[in-house]
């Protein structure tokens, strides 16, 4: 195979891993909220804002996947296959990170929509709550994009 | 600091006075009253008898009320979402609202309300019965007789009913085997029934019975319908158009004569639920037959008002205030000037302060609003995001924490314009398409140097974090502790600054002076001694002090952690750039098609895949903002959890009444 067609696999799964998360945390998420509104429409916003928060995973795999193209492809040299093979592994902390920690996230902001729900006005606390699972995400984004400014230098030279 | 001096308050006055009194306490808005029990345990909350009996009097109209504007509220148009949150309160003048008050009979105005409803309501199942008895009487439409000739003579059974329509054919068959003395004449053919008429002769009842239970064929009877089934459903239709008009009638009436006055029942509402409050706040004094006792709190700079107030009302009272004795829960007023304040909403989220710390608002609201900045950061967005809260703010009626989160918002809009200045961040344009000026102000590059950006967010950690256990330090001088100040808070500070450049070299890559790193390495190692030795001082035995101070050493981790955290400021910044970057793309992309479709897409794309992004990234921003300053921040230096001082206030929900007798002092918090 060719370095470019590594790397891309290597991005495409960064994205595709966390974004698969974002869509089972929000998914869960989302249910639990609409239990919540259909008792009381009121809670709207604060159950939309718990089910926007295991989102932003997906975006961190965005991230990932515009600085392969961007940045570490983006000077016109491509990549030999071990450096594409580097840019997989590169982006697998956001891939796999983002996964779990996205499913995991949407599983607090469940317990947090309940929590909303008997307790309201505790909507901070619940968003506390789920904000720290997410650090691992921002974490596993930051990895990627360290490993890949090495490989961009190894590779634009 | 912020957090106001409060006193306690005592005020025994004679019960003659308890009316004049209670409402000058709640004109001025100044008093924390506290549950009597507090002073005497064995009191048991319990109002007169005769305050007992006004308060279920109140709430029967209160029940009655509310029950009317539910009604009349169906009736009334409804404004759009914007619209709403623009419409003012309405406004009344005082002797608008006695008139009101002298005026309209809750007790007639809810008889009057509960007879349309129920007439409503019986109208509506009225019809309901006669439009089920058109679709029954239907089936027999085309039958020219009228229905009560439609009853068995000597001889014969003469009868309507209905059958499964793909069971009737095989039903009259069988009857035709059992016996000819039957005729069915059939009405009405549908896919799933046949309706007909049914005659019979008695004399084969018995032998055709069976082969109509068979076939599920049922009997129908129209008791109390004359007239031909055309007539009937004829005359019902008449009846329901009638029942429809006297409908419409009553929504006009009401439409009419009671949605304009409906400002005026949300005046009474807020009217009698105000004074229902009043009631039951006073459950918290202590009654005797001739005088009552409050007992309560009191912002020290209100102290004089509330003299003077009371002094106008009444001669027959003794107010006591005094100091709170230590280690009392006392309740927490926090004053801050008008930038500030806002923020206090995000202190209140985690807990007031107690009485003995201070108010942390003020240490905290710059570091969020640049995080916020660095976050969203982007020049465009931020102006964006503050132009919009600003006239939010200006234009809608906002009060209480949404109005404090707009207020905030817009700090945060102004951050983030300037370190999208600073960053080259401008509507997430690529760097090599911004126009020169904004190259200009250029500082660095976000996306494009990625690790200097992530080093900037590390350096801010370390800041917020040394300024934390800085104030710490600063609160144990105050409290006399020098010697904690100096081996906790000192002895750590000068060990982390020293320890930075040794982590920023040897973790991260980066290029440290040769002197500067030996000085830090020696600095380090002297500190690290020296924090093994004294943390552990509280130790006893004191021969494992050394083993505990080795264990606190540890904690190097911790602050190691904290730092890391503020990667996020990073992530979530170039989060925003770079899909805001793709919506410019695909914008871009798309702008080739012919006709000027591509540019009115490209808008479209522009338009709304910004606004996604700015609102998704708000959130991110918010959120990851608060959570440095409870978890990385307020863990170094704060408590909280203190109680809140929540005044016994004028509170009206709906509406105004102008000109109050006089201003009250604080803005009430319920």
């Amino acid at each position: 195979m060719e370095g470019l067609t590594i790397a891309l696999i290597g991005a495409a799964f960064g994205f595709l891993l966390a974004a698969l998360g974002s869509a089972i945390g929000t998914g869960i998420a989302g249910q639990a909220g609409s239990g919540v509104v259909s008792e009381d429409p009121q809670r709207f916003v604060s159950m939309l804002i718990l089910q926007a928060l295991p989102g932003t995973q997906g975006f961190y795999g965005f991230v990932a996947l515009m600085f392969v193209i961007n940045i570490v492809l983006g000077g016109g040299k491509m990549p030999t296959p071990q450096q594409g093979w580097q840019i997989v592994f590169a982006c697998a902390p956001i891939g796999i990170v983002g996964f779990l920690s996205a499913i995991f996230q949407g599983k607090v902001c469940v317990a947090g929509c309940s929590q909303v729900a008997k307790q309201p006005g505790t909507l901070g606390s619940a968003l506390i709550f789920a904000i720290v699972v997410e650090t691992y995400a921002v974490l596993g984004l930051v990895s990627t994009l360290i490993l890949l400014l090495r490989v961009q230098q190894a590779v634009q030279g | 600091m912020a957090v106001s001096k409060v006193r306690k308050l005592e005020l025994v006055a004679h019960a003659e006075c308890r009316e004049e009194i209670v409402t000058a306490l709640r004109s001025l808005g100044a008093v924390h009253i506290s549950d009597i029990r507090e002073l005497f345990p064995e009191s048991e909350n319990q109002l007169p008898s005769y305050l007992q009996g006004s308060l279920s009097h109140i709430k029967e109209k209160l029940a009655q009320l509310l029950y009317c504007i539910l009604f009349v509220e169906r009736f009334a148009p409804k404004p759009p979402f914007l619209e709403k949150l623009a419409k003012s309160k309405p406004v009344f003048t005082v002797q608008e609202f006695e008139e009101c008050l002298a005026t309209i009979d809750i007790g007639k105005l809810y008889e009057e309300c509960s007879r349309l409803e129920k007439n409503l309501e019986e109208n509506r199942s009225q019809i309901e019965k006669k439009e089920t008895l058109i679709s029954d009487v239907s089936h027999w439409l085309q039958l020219p007789w009228p229905l009560e000739m439609i009853r068995d003579t000597q001889t014969t059974c003469v009868t309507l009913g209905i059958c499964d329509g793909r069971a009737f054919n095989l039903m009259t068959e069988e009857m035709a085997e059992v016996s000819p003395l039957y005729h069915i004449e059939v009405t009405g053919r549908s896919r799933t029934s046949v309706s007909m008429v049914l005659i019979y002769s008695k004399s084969v009842e018995d032998l055709l019975a069976p082969v109509l239970r068979k076939y599920a064929w049922r009997p129908v009877r129209f008791a109390e319908l004359n007239g031909t089934p055309a007539q009937i459903v004829a005359t019902l239709r008449e009846e329901i158009k009638e029942l429809h008009e006297h409908t419409q009638h009553i929504c006009e009436r009401v439409m009419r004569e009671f949605v304009p006055a409906l400002d005026k029942l949300m005046l009474l509402h807020d009217h009698y639920s105000q004074e229902c409050h009043t009631l039951e706040v006073q459950r918290h004094f202590l009654f005797t037959t001739r005088v009552f006792l409050i007992s309560g709190w009191i912002v020290a700079d209100h102290e004089e008002a509330l003299r003077k107030r009371l002094g106008e009302v009444t001669q027959v009272f003794e107010l006591r205030c005094y100091d709170p004795a230590p280690g009392e829960n006392v309740p927490v007023f926090l004053e801050n000037n008008r930038a500030i304040a806002p923020f206090t909403l995000i202190t209140d989220l985690y807990g007031r302060p107690q009485y003995t710390e201070f108010d942390p608002t003020p240490l905290f609201a710059p570091f969020f609003g640049l995080f916020f900045g660095i976050c969203l950061g982007d020049a465009g967005y931020g102006a964006i995001l503050a132009i919009a809260c600003f006239i939010a703010l200006k234009k809608l009626n906002i009060y209480g924490g949404p109005r404090k989160l707009l207020e905030i918002l817009v700090w945060g809009g102004i951050g983030s314009f300037v370190f999208g200045l600073l960053s080259g961040g401008v509507f997430c344009m690529k760097t090599e398409q911004l126009p020169a000026i904004f190259k200009s102000m250029m500082l660095f590059e976000a996306t494009g140097d990625v690790l200097l950006f992530l080093y900037i967010a590390f350096g801010l950690g370390l800041i917020q974090i040394l300024f934390g256990i800085g104030i710490k330090m600063a609160l144990n001088v105050r409290k006399g502790h020098v010697i904690d100040a100096i081996l906790d808070q000192a002895l750590w500070i000068l060990f982390l600054i020293s320890l930075a450049p040794l982590c920023y070299k040897y973790l991260f890559g980066g290029a440290v002076g040769e002197a500067i790193v030996s000085h830090a390495v020696r600095a380090a190692k002297i500190l690290a001694v020296a924090l093994v030795l004294t943390q552990g001082r509280k130790t006893r035995p004191l021969v494992f002090s050394p083993l505990r101070g080795l264990l606190k050493l540890y904690g190097v981790m911790n602050y190691f952690g904290d730092v890391l955290s503020y990667a996020r400021l990073m992530a979530l910044g170039l989060a925003t750039a770079f899909l805001g970057m793709t919506i410019n793309d695909i914008a871009q992309l798309i702008l080739g098609i012919p006709y000027g479709i591509g540019y009115a897409l490209a808008a479209l794309i522009l338009v709304f895949g910004h606004a996604f992004n700015l609102a998704i990234n708000c959130l991110g921003a918010f959120v990851h903002s608060l959570r440095l300053q409870y978890l990385e921040f307020f863990s170094k230096f704060f408590t909280g959890g203190g109680m809140m001082f929540q005044p016994f206030a004028e509170e009206r929900m709906y509406t105004i009444v102008q000109s109050s007798p006089a201003k009250p002092l604080m803005e009430s918090h319920r």
